[in-house]
């Protein structure tokens, strides 16, 4: 019922996001205008590793606890993954040609987001390729748990190794290392990726849970 | 918020020659989101249809 004003909301926070962070924001001193990707290209690898990081508490609560709608959320979640972990790597190939001078490097936090990406994929491949459900979801929820410890390395990549990729502008321990003429934007635009996210991972569970539910009586008469 | 950082809105679009990257970074990833939802919205009426004939 509220799905299409997160949506909504989503849409609208992301346009002001990006309409502020690329035409009122000052431009960056050293990259000049090319830095703009980062309204985008932040908020996209932020929610890549956030979902995954969804996903393996869901994986742990299916392992556990045996939610079946645990299995269906991770089953939903993993497109939305591989589409917002695509957006991550492709405008960071983008926004590497003006400032690196290529579009790849393998370079550990860009390598540690292709590992991620090709997680996405397999887990959706390895669901896909068993014919009983049940057994799909618990190994599914395996490879997930396993997958988990790519997550940190995500995250500390620029830390623990001299990277060609920057370290992060904003973390939660401590101040942002970026004006906050820049910030202001970021965040919203973070905000509203977020929305939108939420909004197409619920939408695409819903498919989901009508499609592999689609025998009951209460899928059936839903209106 | 503060003036608009560009002198013209040619300049804008151009973003001293930068403008190629980061439109096309930004069109290309809207246009994926909107077209997932699209798809998502698509099939799911498709099989709402299908399961009330059930």
């Amino acid at each position: 019922m509220y799905l299409p004003y997160v949506m909504y909301l989503g849409f609208f926070l992301l346009a002001i996001g990006w309409v502020w962070g690329l035409g009122f924001a000052p431009q960056d001193a050293i990259q000049g205008n090319s830095y703009r990707i980062i309204f985008l290209h932040v908020p996209a690898s932020i929610f890549a590793q956030l979902i995954y990081f969804f996903m393996a508490v869901c994986a742990l609560m299916h392992l556990v606890w045996r939610v079946k709608l645990a299995a269906y959320l991770i089953k939903s979640a993993a497109p939305v993954g591989v589409i917002i972990t695509f957006i991550a790597l492709f405008s960071g190939s983008i926004w590497g040609i003006p400032t690196w001078g290529t579009w790849w490097q393998w370079d550990a936090r860009i390598t540690s987001t292709l590992i991620l990406f090709i997680m996405y994929l397999g887990i959706l491949t390895l669901h896909s390729s068993f014919s009983n459900l049940e057994k799909a979801d618990r190994l599914m929820s395996i490879l997930v748990v396993v997958g988990v410890v790519n997550i940190p390395i995500i995250k500390k990549s620029v830390d623990w190794w001299s990277t060609l990729h920057q370290p992060a502008s904003i973390t939660i321990s401590e101040a942002p290392s970026i004006d906050s003429s820049m910030l202001y934007p970021l965040l919203v635009s973070i905000s509203g990726m977020g929305l939108t996210l939420i909004a197409l991972g619920i939408l695409i569970s819903r498919l989901y849970i009508f499609t592999r539910e689609k025998n009951k009586k209460w899928v059936q008469n839903y209106e | 918020m503060s003036n608009f950082a560009f002198s013209t809105l040619q300049d804008f679009f151009i973003m001293d020659g930068h403008g190629i990257y980061v439109w096309s970074v930004y069109l290309v990833s809207l246009t994926l989101i909107v077209i997932s939802f699209q798809v998502t919205n698509r099939k799911l009426h498709q099989q709402k249809i299908k399961n009330a004939q059930k």
